[in-house]
């Protein structure tokens, strides 16, 4: 993730101050933690019939959060790839 | 507060991420607040027969809310300890 910020801060755009890098990186990680509960949730909660989680929801829950991490990371080594063999044509 | 490589701030850069994650917090609890209200009205309120919450409506609402903090809070736990184990993972 902050490879990722990092790479993009070095195009040619003032260099971000380390506060403004931070503070990206804790938004990023808010963000990504709101679109997992929206995932895991409709993935994993399918009515509040019972107040609790059950055992099948909590292990639901488990595999969900470290498969939507493990795409997350997948995700990003894929796009540092793409973007290295074609870099965006300079205007 | 406990947020890696902040000691490594000058003292303004600290307060300036300190303020931004405070609005941070603020803005992800509205924001979940109202996603929890979409969710537990759409699942629990299903009928319009009568204009206030019926009896087991509130109560669906009830364990709605309860079952969404322990989902919620088990996914942050979770989320915590895979990303320690990615940090351990990732080459240095």
């Amino acid at each position: 993730m902050a490879a990722l910020a990092a790479g993009q801060a070095g195009l040619g755009q003032p260099q971000a101050s380390p506060a403004d890098m931070m503070v990206a990186e804790l938004k990023g990680v808010s963000d990504i933690m709101a679109r997992m509960q929206l995932s895991c949730y409709s993935k994993c909660i399918a009515n509040v019939k019972e107040e609790k989680l059950s055992v099948g929801e909590m292990s639901c829950v488990d595999r969900c959060v470290n498969k939507f991490m493990d795409v997350h990371q997948k995700v990003g080594v894929e796009l540092q790839n793409s973007m290295a063999q074609q870099p965006p044509a300079a205007e | 507060m406990s947020i890696p490589g902040m000691d490594q701030l000058s003292q303004r850069d600290q307060m300036q991420v300190v303020q931004a994650l405070n609005e941070m917090q603020m803005q992800d609890m509205m924001n979940m607040y109202n996603t929890l209200v979409e969710r537990c009205f759409n699942e629990c309120v299903t009928s319009f027969r009568t204009k206030g919450l019926e009896g087991h409506e509130e109560q669906c609402v009830t364990r709605c809310v309860q079952k969404f903090m322990s989902f919620s809070q088990r996914v942050s736990l979770r989320f915590q300890e895979k990303q320690q184990q990615m940090q351990l993972q990732k080459p240095a």
